[in-house]
């Protein structure tokens, strides 16, 4: 072949000629001995190693000086220079060594959480590279280490060795801070670990004016979570055209963070409020509402195995995977006191909660990869296939902790005993027992008939079956069903939500007393193929029907088409311009707003429809966003300019209108937005760029308020009609998100000789969010509190949510000698937030609101953080 | 607040700081750089007086003879040779990229056009009479088609597949510097082994051009190159 096209093999020679690259200069490729790292790099340098690349002048090729540049026209980034290498020894062997040590220093809003979200910066010694790496040059071995420590929580490690062309081992270490809350004041002692206990002073049943006392001394702590890996992989060559590969890699995650903590409604019931007898009390005096602290202590351990085949005589290529993922939570409870009284005055013993906490998880999965060239038209075959299982089946906890609802205690008025939900005797099975199977067959052809015309048709099938089967019948009482809101439900409202034939206490109650085993089946087929009209222009086409069959759900089917357009043409001089247009429709079978009932108790022998019947389950004309039907149109535009030589333009245009089919539920999505870049790379010691992008998106829904006055009281509860008693015109809302944001920047690096190297980088963000919402009436937004409710206090929107965020980065760099070097670094960030979720909390006691109690008072309005480094870099 | 004054003054100190040491730096940067070498990627046809350089031709003509038809095995022929070729080959032995006992000496005494006109007088001359090589044999299956599995390019790629220079595609890419591509059909076995020796060494590796050799001739043992000359000589 190489005979018949020279210039092929001409650019074939040019890239020949480069040689092994250096063993530092390797780039982390996303090949398929990874698992779950696939870039080694930190807030000091993202990149890993780019800051010490020197850029070669002689540029990608002794064929031609100028750069290369992409198909569409995108300029390669210049190759870097070879760097110096040593010998080792008297063998054949190189190396080199590089080390950079240096102190950070941080000041001004050091501890803003934006700032410190995903870096763990700290004033001290930090490592900001160490790195060695030795390559035979006649057996093609080499050995790599790389590391960086910013802190004892932000740090990597990794280890490669190998041979090229024939195997690779890699093994590696990381450490990876994510920041939640720099501004928590937890009240609860313990916070962190899996028993959160109240401060001295209080005791459940205290006042809000108590627990605000106490929370005012609390001290101040950081929220946060590391993600710590480990891992090591090899791939390597078994025998001819079969390579082999296998990873483990192990993840702890461990640390605190937000949690929440119900105790039943804080203002429901109350009375008197300020809309007199009968409404309710703002502050709350009833139930709880708290947002309390967890540990994280995880674990998950991935294990990859694999076997590919690189093209034997047979023609076929395959690749037969299995993956195992394996969760473990280390802490399984959370249990945490209450402060106050769900029914203030009463003789409650229900003075706690507790969680179960996210369960050990078995995942396994295996797949088949395989394809083969057609004779037919210059074809090509692909099928992949694959199997995966999910698995829980940890010990099943008790419904109510014996802690907070002692043996020989009953709740309230209600006869339910303590001694009956505060052990595993009450489970109807001691273990989850859940599965969930998935089945995937995908087949494809592709054809490329001429030169011009290639066409494929794929066709998919993925089954989706969850085996879980849990019906809760506590064999202690024969009731099903759970006691909510760890007992304070029961104590505030005497509503138990259990159900129990025969009993006329319980035989009427509306509860679920099943899982929902969440099904589905995907058939896709495409019919796809491309055109090239001449030298300049392509198009291209393409049509997916997507028939799904989940179960159970509110349809039967649904049928999702989509017709894809593309335009890609060179006919305006040098630009590459892109079009591609995407028409989306989905219908279904007939809508079923409740096909739930299976699970509930109105489905059970024994259950006596109560003369009121029970509270409908949502409003009929309300269609989930992903039941729904739905026309969507995307259009997208890319435009890719070389400027002379040295420089390229690119812009992008796009935007996306779904509507839905439903008045109630989700309505319009909309998004529109613009990207604009220019690079410049005028030779080897320069390159700039500076980009800016916006993008804008509006959601908008609309629901029914129901009317609450009917619930438990009247028939017409059942009534799930729009424009009914139940769900009355009246009652109609919308709410509409509007998101605005902007990211520009400008990256600028230049090397004023082989000393010295100068990077400098602005970076832009902000971020504008409004929920705004309007109503039919008052009563929209809420029955109960209809009568002390005005237009004018209610308005029509949140306030503003903004976040806005700069940063400038520079970092000199200086060679002193040859094997001295000197970095200087600095990064200033500023920015400001505002949430109004986070409104009105400026000291910790304005984080107790009536029986409400928070944890966090949120980021800070405005930071200004300096950062300063300097490093001595050492290369031998 | 106080931070951002503090940080444009690092900036503007690094930024003044820059000048003082880019002097510096290229002093004590020479020391680690490879030997230095022309660049002739960028390099166009060259045009020349080819009388004023019959003129010039005397002393040449005692190796390469007097129609440019070497007078023995070790030198090489001229005749019909890529002008821009020869132009650049003289110039690398005057300014010493490219170096031999004889001919560094012989071009030292050149003028730029001196160079130039000599370059076109030879080019103008009529090459030697193909040959008939066989493209069966080792040589020619390395000429034609390379050995991929070696990663061996095939010579014709730049050569041509004949020897007599590369057919040029039109194309938007960039283009090699197609011009100072040596013709090679011909050339003696003595003296195209003796080329890809020294390209294979690094001996000779002054040019951007000879850089390319290098990595070519890098993956040649002894028998190709034994091949390869043979195969050229008969072309």
């Amino acid at each position: 072949m190489l005979k018949h096209k020279p210039l092929t093999a001409l650019l074939g020679l040019a890239l020949g000629v480069a040689g092994p690259a250096p063993v530092l200069a390797q780039s982390d490729t996303s090949d398929s001995q990874r698992v779950g790292n696939t870039q080694f790099g930190n807030s000091l340098d993202p990149t890993g190693w780019a800051m010490f690349d020197a850029p070669d002048p002689a540029g990608m090729s002794w064929l031609h000086a100028g750069q290369l540049r992409t198909p569409t026209g995108v300029l390669y980034p210049w190759p870097r220079q070879l760097p110096d290498e040593a010998r080792l020894g008297s063998g054949d062997w190189t190396y080199e060594l590089l080390a950079e040590l240096g102190y950070l220093h941080a000041s001004g809003d050091r501890n803003d959480e934006f700032f410190r979200m995903y870096s763990g910066w700290k004033n001290g010694a930090a490592l900001g590279m160490l790195a060695f790496s030795a390559l035979n040059h006649r057996t093609g071995r080499y050995v790599e280490f790389r590391g960086s420590r910013i802190s004892s929580q932000d740090q990597y490690y990794r280890l490669r060795s190998g041979r090229y062309g024939d195997y690779r081992v890699e093994a590696f270490y990381r450490d990876i801070p994510h920041t939640l809350s720099t501004t928590a004041y937890p009240l609860w002692n313990g916070a962190g670990s899996t028993d959160l206990t109240l401060p001295g002073g209080l005791a459940t049943g205290s006042t809000p004016a108590q627990v605000q006392a106490v929370e005012a001394n609390r001290p101040r702590r950081t929220l946060s979570v590391t993600r710590q890996s480990t891992g090591v992989s090899w791939e390597g060559t078994l025998i001819r055209h079969w390579i082999g590969y296998a990873g483990v890699t192990n993840e702890n995650r461990t640390g605190d963070r937000d949690w929440g903590g119900p105790m039943y409604l804080t203002y429901f019931f109350v009375a008197p409020g300020p809309g007199g007898a009968g409404t309710p009390s703002v502050p709350g005096t009833f139930g709880g509402q708290y947002e309390t602290v967890r540990p994280v202590d995880f674990t998950t351990t991935d294990v990859n195995l694999g076997l590919r085949n690189q093209g034997g005589a047979s023609g076929w290529l395959f690749n037969l995977g299995m993956t195992g993922s394996f969760f473990r939570d280390h802490k399984r409870t959370l249990d945490y006191a209450v402060p106050f009284a769900a029914a203030p005055g009463y003789a409650s013993v229900i003075t706690g909660g507790t969680w179960s906490l996210e369960p050990n998880n078995d995942y396994y999965h295996v797949r088949l990869e395989a394809s083969h060239p057609l004779k037919l038209w210059h074809g090509q075959f692909s099928v992949s296939a694959s199997y995966g299982s999910m698995r829980q089946n940890d010990a099943l906890q008790a419904p109510l902790s014996p802690m907070y609802c002692p043996s020989g205690q009953f709740i309230g008025s209600t006869g339910i005993a303590c001694a009956d939900w505060n052990t595993t005797a009450a489970l109807s099975r001691q273990n989850g027992d859940a599965r969930i199977d998935t089945g995937l067959l995908n087949l494809r052809v592709d054809f490329r008939p001429t030169a011009k015309l290639s066409w494929h048709l794929n066709l998919r099938q993925r089954d989706e079956d969850n085996m879980t089967r849990y019906t809760m019948v506590n064999p202690l009482t024969g009731q099903y069903g759970y006691v909510p809101e760890n007992g304070a439900e029961p104590l505030v409202t005497g509503g138990t939500e259990l159900f129990q034939p025969g009993s006329p206490l319980y035989q009427s109650n509306f509860a679920q007393i099943a899982s929902i085993p969440f099904s589905t089946n995907d058939r896709k087929a495409e019919l796809g193929g491309s055109y090239r009209i001449d030298r300049y222009n392509t198009l291209s086409a393409s049509y997916l029907l997507d028939h799904q069959t989940p179960r159970p759900r509110e349809r039967t089917y649904i049928d999702d088409q989509h017709l894809k357009l593309g335009w890609d043409t060179r006919a305006f001089g040098n630009a590459t311009l892109r079009f591609s247009y995407e028409y989306e429709k989905r219908t279904g079978g007939r809508y079923n707003p409740d096909p739930y009932l299976a699970a509930y108790s109105p489905s059970m022998p024994g259950y006596v429809l109560p003369a009121v019947g029970y509270t409908a389950f949502t409003v009929a004309q309300m269609y989930k966003y992903d039941m729904s039907n739905l026309e969507a149109s995307k259009l997208k535009a890319i435009l890719t300019m070389p400027l002379g030589t040295t420089a390229t333009l690119s812009a992008t245009l796009y935007g996306n209108r779904k509507r839905y089919g439903a008045d109630i539920g989700r309505q319009s999505v909309g998004t529109t937005g613009a990207d604009l870049s220019w690079d410049w790379e005028p030779g080897a010691a320069t390159s700039m760029s500076v980009y800016a992008g916006m993008a804008s998106s509006r959601l908008k829904q609309g629901n029914v308020n129901d009317n609450e006055a009917l619930t438990f009281s009247s028939p017409q509860q059942a009534d799930m009609q729009f424009g009914g008693p139940f769900y009355p015109y009246a009652n109609f809302w919308t709410a509409t998100d509007n998101e605005r944001n902007v990211d520009a920047g400008t990256h600028f690096r230049h090397v004023f000789s082989p000393r010295v190297r100068l990077d400098l980088d602005y970076d832009y963000t902000w971020s504008r969010g409004l929920d705004s919402y309007g109503y039919a009436s008052l009563a929209a937004i809420s029955t109960v509190y209809q009568s002390i409710l005005s237009a004018a206090d209610v308005g029509s929107s949140f306030p503003v949510n903004v976040y806005r965020m700069q940063t400038l980065t520079a970092r000199l760099n200086l060679t002193l000698t040859r094997k001295l070097g000197l970095a200087l670094y600095g990064k200033y960030e500023f920015g400001n937030y505002a949430d109004w979720h986070y409104a009105g909390f400026d000291m910790p006691a304005e984080l107790i609101v009536g029986n409400r109690v928070f944890t966090e008072l949120g980021p800070q309005p405005h930071w200004h953080v300096l950062l300063v480094g300097a490093f001595v870099t050492v290369k031998l | 607040m106080s931070a951002m004054p503090r940080l444009l003054h690092l900036v503007a100190l690094a930024i003044l700081w820059a000048p003082a040491f880019s002097t510096a730096a290229a002093d004590g940067a020479a020391a680690h750089k490879p030997a230095a070498w022309v660049d002739l990627r960028g390099q166009p046809p060259i045009t020349g007086d080819a009388r004023a350089g019959q003129a010039r031709s005397a002393v040449c003509a005692a190796c390469h003879g007097p129609q440019g038809l070497a007078i023995a095995p070790n030198f090489p022929d001229l005749a019909g040779q890529s002008a821009t070729y020869l132009y650049m080959q003289l110039k690398t032995f005057k300014s010493g990229q490219r170096r031999d006992p004889v001919m560094s000496g012989q071009a030292a005494t050149l003028s730029d056009a001196d160079m130039r006109n000599l370059a076109v007088h030879y080019a103008s001359l009529p090459a030697k009479p193909a040959g008939r090589a066989d493209a069966a044999s080792r040589g020619g299956q390395l000429f034609l088609d390379g050995d991929p599995a070696r990663g061996i390019p095939p010579c014709q790629a730049c050569h041509g597949p004949t020897g007599r220079g590369p057919r040029v595609y039109p194309s938007d890419a960039p283009q090699p510097p197609w011009a100072t591509f040596p013709r090679l059909h011909g050339l003696s076995a003595v003296y195209v082994t003796k080329a890809l020796g020294d390209f294979r060494s690094g001996a000779r590796s002054g040019s951007s051009n000879a850089r390319i050799m290098h990595g070519v001739a890098q993956t040649l043992d002894d028998a190709d190159i034994l091949a390869l000359s043979s195969y050229i000589a008969t072309q």
